[in-house]
């Protein structure tokens, strides 16, 4: 064998190695890329509370954790709720009230199972005329 | 000399072949979900003033931890909250001699007021019997609406 062919032959096995290591697909496929944790962003919640009235929104914490609510902006003291949704109809159901006036530091934070949730605003027999009001739910 | 080209692309391809992994799991073929699937029942109704209300609820596997969670207690005509102490419960069912449900017998209870998080918990084995209660313990002073959810397997 000439060292023309030697030569050729060994430049073939090297071409060949390297499409064999090409061809080998990598184990960490996108598959075990770690998940990023999901972000649930604040909820805010605007509207007007009537004088008798009350004003809820539902809300879900997909695991269990600390809900956060802080009634921003209110035109005057008003009750706020954490509670389940009504089965039937609207409203809430509440397990936890404060009456607030708005601030910066949440009025209510309290430990939650994972599950649907609802906040209320009520008017705590005290409003004359509607008031509007903002507020945030922090949840997991 | 072709055919020995030939003959060496087709050892690198067979060698390329043989060392690359499998990314297919042979063993098992499919995973086995060990996670324990627990449900989650509400039953949501009025309690009157030193009166008891019952629910039935069933747990199917041995072991399991129960939960109990008093999540609401309001008023029937207004908004608001009721936060006083109830009396909840676990227990297992009474029959009369044609198996109709007649009362509640309570293995473990707790006074609680209303909240977001279970208030109590019992590990149960798998029967169809059990039954969870809310009480008035002497604080209300009407009726009111209230809300329990109950976690089992």
């Amino acid at each position: 064998m000439s060292v023309a062919v030697r030569g050729a032959r060994t430049r073939l096995w090297l071409v060949c190695l390297a499409l064999a290591a090409a061809a080998c697909g990598s184990d960490t496929g996108s598959g075990t890329v770690p998940s990023t944790p999901v972000t649930i962003p604040d909820e805010i919640f605007s509207s007007v509370l009537a004088p008798r009235g009350t004003s809820s929104r539902s809300f879900t914490s997909r695991v269990a954790g600390t809900i956060s609510v802080t009634l921003i902006d209110a035109g005057a003291t008003i009750g706020v709720g954490v509670g389940l949704p009504r089965v039937t109809g609207g409203g809430c159901r509440l397990g936890v009230a404060v009456s607030a006036n708005g601030g910066s530091t949440p009025q209510i934070s309290v430990p939650a199972d994972e599950g649907q949730y609802c906040v209320q605003v009520f008017d705590l027999g005290t409003l004359t005329e509607p008031v509007a009001f903002t507020l945030k739910v922090e949840h997991p | 000399m072709r055919l020995r080209v030939l003959s060496l692309i087709i050892l690198a391809v067979a060698t390329a072949s043989a060392g690359c992994g499998d990314d297919t799991p042979t063993s098992p073929s499919s995973p086995t979900d060990t996670t324990p699937v627990t449900v989650t029942e509400r039953f949501d109704a009025i309690v009157d003033v030193k009166g008891l209300n019952s629910y039935n609820f069933s747990v199917s596997r041995n072991g399991a931890t129960t939960t109990v969670n008093l999540a609401s207690l309001a008023p029937l005509n207004r908004a608001g909250l009721v936060d006083v102490d109830m009396q909840i419960g676990i227990g297992t069912t009474v029959l009369d001699d044609s198996q109709n449900v007649i009362g509640c017998e309570l293995r473990k209870t707790i006074d609680t007021r209303p909240g977001l998080t279970a208030q109590l918990s019992d590990t149960l084995t798998a029967a169809t019997n059990y039954c969870a209660t809310i009480a008035d313990i002497g604080n209300l002073k009407e009726s009111v609406n209230f809300s329990i959810r109950v976690s089992h397997p």
